[in-house]
């Protein structure tokens, strides 16, 4: 066993391992309830306003987003491969599965990008002089603002959970994880899926339901 | 503790006893400040008239007080510095499951706590503690950003400690520690630590709600470009109200360690404390609305939020009989840690009883935003945590430093500090049912004999903790040795005082639920 | 090797999130009217707890990380249900004028949206 691993307090890996993992479900609860109040806002206000909700929803782009969503679950399904690689003690295979994610990871940011690119171009710029040219006076840019803070929260998410997914890639090249510890491997994974969990809540609310 | 010394030894420790005390120095100094904003308060509302400082100033005054007394003393005083301290010794742990996690969240406060100082000294903000829009975002002239920047700073540090208090309850356990067998100190902060859990996130993304709506003028709470004001307490109370019970579960975790210890007695009921104590965090998250009765809510919301939030006194009236009930045919020892659980008791009472009736709809349409409201809270959080905040630094003085403090003199002052806390708050349910409105500068001149009667205990208060600071850091480094003067059961007592590097030179026996006392007299 | 069952399991569990997608995606072109967003909703929750279940390996996981995600997740019901069940039932007030309850249709009906005052800071 590589020395170093195991930290103060704990007596062995697998307490440690079992803290660890125990954290990081601590976190994901925390998580839940951080998107939860944009939730509530949106829940609030498609609640009074059901039309002008629908035209926002209709002025994203339903391709581009049903895309990203597929790539987020492919991207997510890499990660759990990666995970039962180095369970089984293959490293190689596991930096694999790790950097395909990431990959997908920054595709789906590249895609995210040219979205919001393309809103701009519209004119969906959220902020004072959106309400000024707002047909639905106030309603659509109400739409775009929580948009804008939504996706753009989660967009965050996905470049910290991309950054985490290369170092453990490294970190499991290099011989840092292995089978007889895979927990950090594990923690970056269920970062990893939260952040895809959580998207598939966003893709209905602000593309389908138009 | 003290096995290494200088000041390099201290910023880098991952010792949770230091990390505690480190809290506590930086707490001690938010009491202060906000304490010294208070008692700016208190003598400008001497007179009817406004003549020292001017409206503005007094609403920056009221905000600042609120902002030092709740975000950087109140939340982190009880769970951070003694629970920090305790909770792994009282549950036989060598430390906190993540130490570094542990000494960063004592920077994210500091860091969090910095921002928030700049922008008192700066010039403060005057949106109320709230920050409610579109003030906050539309038309307040204050330093509503580096504040609110402050508080989301400090809120990670709030996740981070309740992160790590329940990983270690879940996973660093001595043997034979069962949940039931865990001290209700312990139970307390665990039910804590779940709210700040799964409560401080909304706050954060409300912070950042305000700050992009202040920059970038998105209107989500702007009703001038079709928001809705009323969401944005929503989403603020479902912390706020919650973040009441992170102030005071962890008060009552110690008054039931104390009045088992100085009843020697085992409490009434372990497990309806222990139960009560989850309830209460799991209850205090349906019971936010309770804020906004008369803010444009509707009916039925009003009518289901009036319901709920009765459930919360029930678990608290479970607590209250409980140490009550124990007290009765106990062989109390009236010691000052037990002094200020009594006044705990009677002051905390009144305050939860007028809670009670302001989720009573009819009644809360009368107190809204009145004195009645502000005296309420306060006897919750002044008379009820800081109390037990008080009567804990007695309680454990000699187990955390190995020494005493001076009995006559810290009676003297626990009798101040009660005296005064009820003639302050005691004037200021009166003065809110007479119908004073609150964060007001000046007032019609029928009111100015309780405003006097609130100063004048304000003094009397404010007397009694200067004396108590005075006298415990004094007692820190010059107190007569003291290793256990109670005879406790609690099982932090059963290392020796102040704990060694690892809490334990021997690992804690577990044999049964601490404080049961009927082991060493039976009946 | 995905002859393993715990590949199996995985490889299962993606062919049935790319299919609830690919659901989700089809049923919202159908006119459901309101039970539309109820539909959505439904699958994309189906599709988180699979997600959960086996790629977060919540199945097999010790008992205490069940009620770890349950609690918050029947807050978030709470806080959502709570939230947009005032804004629902605001006109339902008695003996309040509904212009005034609603600020979002209010602000639109009085047409006068003058910009707040610069801020300072």
């Amino acid at each position: 066993m590589r020395s170093g691993r195991l930290h103060a307090p704990y007596a062995d890996l697998a307490q440690q391992g079992h803290a660890a993992r125990l954290g990081m479900w601590v976190v994901i609860a925390s998580e839940i309830l951080l998107f939860s109040a944009l939730f509530a806002l949106y829940a609030g206000y498609r609640m009074a306003e059901p039309d002008v909700i629908r035209a926002g929803a209709r002025r994203t782009s339903l391709g581009l987003g049903t895309t990203m969503t597929y790539i987020l679950v492919t991207s997510s399904f890499f990660v759990a491969m990666g995970v039962a690689a180095l369970r089984r003690g293959v490293r190689r295979a596991c930096v694999a599965w790790l950097l395909a994610a990431a990959a997908s990871g920054v595709v789906f940011l590249g895609l995210k990008a040219t979205e919001y690119h393309e809103h701009l171009a519209h004119g969906l710029a959220p902020g004072s002089h959106f309400a000024a040219a707002d047909p639905t006076g106030g309603g659509l840019g109400l739409f775009f603002a929580l948009y804008y803070v939504a996706t753009g929260l989660h967009a965050l998410h996905v470049l910290a959970g991309v950054i985490v997914l290369a170092i453990l890639a490294l970190g499991v090249w290099r011989g840092r994880w292995d089978a007889a510890y895979t927990a950090p491997v594990e923690l970056g994974g269920l970062y990893w899926h939260l952040v895809d969990a959580i998207w598939l809540f966003l893709w209905p609310l602000f593309y389908l339901l138009r | 503790m003290n096995a290494s010394y200088g000041l390099k030894s201290w910023l880098l420790t991952k010792d949770h006893k230091r990390i505690g005390l480190l809290y506590l120095a930086t707490i001690t100094l938010f009491f202060f400040l906000g304490g010294a904003f208070a008692t700016l308060i208190r003598v400008e509302l001497l007179t009817p008239q406004g003549d020292l400082v001017s409206s503005e100033t007094y609403n920056k005054l009221f905000t600042m007080h609120a902002v030092a007394m709740i975000f950087f003393f109140m939340i982190p005083s009880i769970p951070a510095v003694l629970g920090n301290f305790f909770l792994p010794i009282m549950i036989g742990a060598r430390d906190l499951a993540f130490p570094k996690i542990n000494l960063l969240s004592w920077y994210l406060l500091v860091i969090g706590g910095l921002f928030s100082l700049f922008a008192m000294i700066a010039g403060g903000v005057d949106t109320g503690w709230t920050f409610y829009t579109p003030y906050s975002t539309a038309y307040s002239n204050s330093w509503v950003i580096a504040t609110a920047l402050g508080i989301f700073i400090a809120g990670f540090s709030s996740i981070l400690t309740g992160l790590n208090f329940v990983v270690t309850v879940h996973t660093m356990r001595a043997p034979g520690m069962t949940w039931f067998r865990m001290p209700l100190f312990v139970w307390s902060n665990y039910a804590t630590s779940l709210i700040q859990i799964l409560g401080t996130p909304v706050l954060a993304v409300t912070i950042v709600l305000v700050f992009v709506e202040r920059v970038f003028h998105l209107g989500i709470f702007d009703p001038a470009r079709g928001g809705d004001p009323v969401l944005f307490q929503h989403l603020f109370w479902f912390y706020s109200h919650p973040a009441v019970y992170i102030m005071v579960l962890p008060a009552m975790g110690v008054i039931s360690e104390l009045v088992a210890a100085f009843a020697r007695k085992n409490l009434l009921s372990y497990t309806a404390v222990a139960v009560s104590t989850i309830g209460i965090a799991l209850v205090g998250f349906l019971t936010w609305g309770h804020h906004m009765f008369t803010a444009g809510m509707s009916g039925f919301d009003v009518a289901i939020f009036g319901l709920l939030s009765m459930l919360v006194a029930i678990f608290s009236a479970i607590k209250v009989f409980v140490w009550v009930g124990t007290l009765y045919g106990g062989s109390i020892a009236l010691e000052v840690p037990m002094l200020y659980a009594l006044s705990f008791l009677f002051l905390f009472s009144v305050g939860g009883m007028t809670g009670v009736a302001l989720a009573s709809t009819s009644l809360d349409l009368h107190w809204h935003d009145t004195y009645f409201v502000v005296g309420h809270f306060h006897l919750i959080m002044v008379s009820g945590t800081l109390t037990a905040l008080l009567a804990a630094w007695h309680y454990w003085l000699p187990k955390m430093f190995g020494r005493m403090y001076p009995r006559r003199v810290a009676v003297v002052a626990w009798a101040l500090v009660t005296a005064g806390l009820a003639a302050t708050f005691l004037a200021q349910l009166a003065l809110g049912n007479a119908g004073m409105p609150r964060r007001y500068a000046t007032y019609p001149a029928r009111f100015e004999a309780l405003h006097v009667a609130s100063t004048l205990g304000s003094w009397v208060l404010a007397a009694g903790l200067f004396l108590t600071l005075a006298y415990l850091v004094r007692a820190i480094f010059r107190g007569p040795a003291a290793a256990d003067p109670w005879g406790s059961l609690g099982f932090e007592w059963r290392t020796t005082s102040p704990p060694p590097a690892h809490n334990w030179d021997e690992p804690l026996a577990v044999d049964g639920a601490p404080h049961e006392y009927w082991r060493e007299d039976p009946p | 090797m995905t002859r393993e069952p715990d590949h199996r399991r995985l490889l299962g569990t993606f062919v049935a999130l790319l299919v609830l997608t690919s659901a989700t995606w089809g049923l919202s072109t159908l006119p459901l009217g309101s039970f539309q967003v109820a539909v959505a909703l439904a699958i994309a929750l189906a599709k988180a707890t699979l997600v959960a279940l086996f790629f977060m390996h919540l199945a097999e996981a010790p008992r205490v990380f069940g009620p770890l995600l349950a609690v918050p997740l029947a807050l978030v019901v709470i806080f959502v249900g709570l939230t947009a069940a005032d804004v629902a039932t605001r006109g339902a007030t008695p003996g309040r004028a509904d212009a005034s309850q609603e600020p979002l249709r209010a602000a639109r009906l009085d047409g006068s949206r003058a910009p707040p005052p610069p801020l300072r800071q």
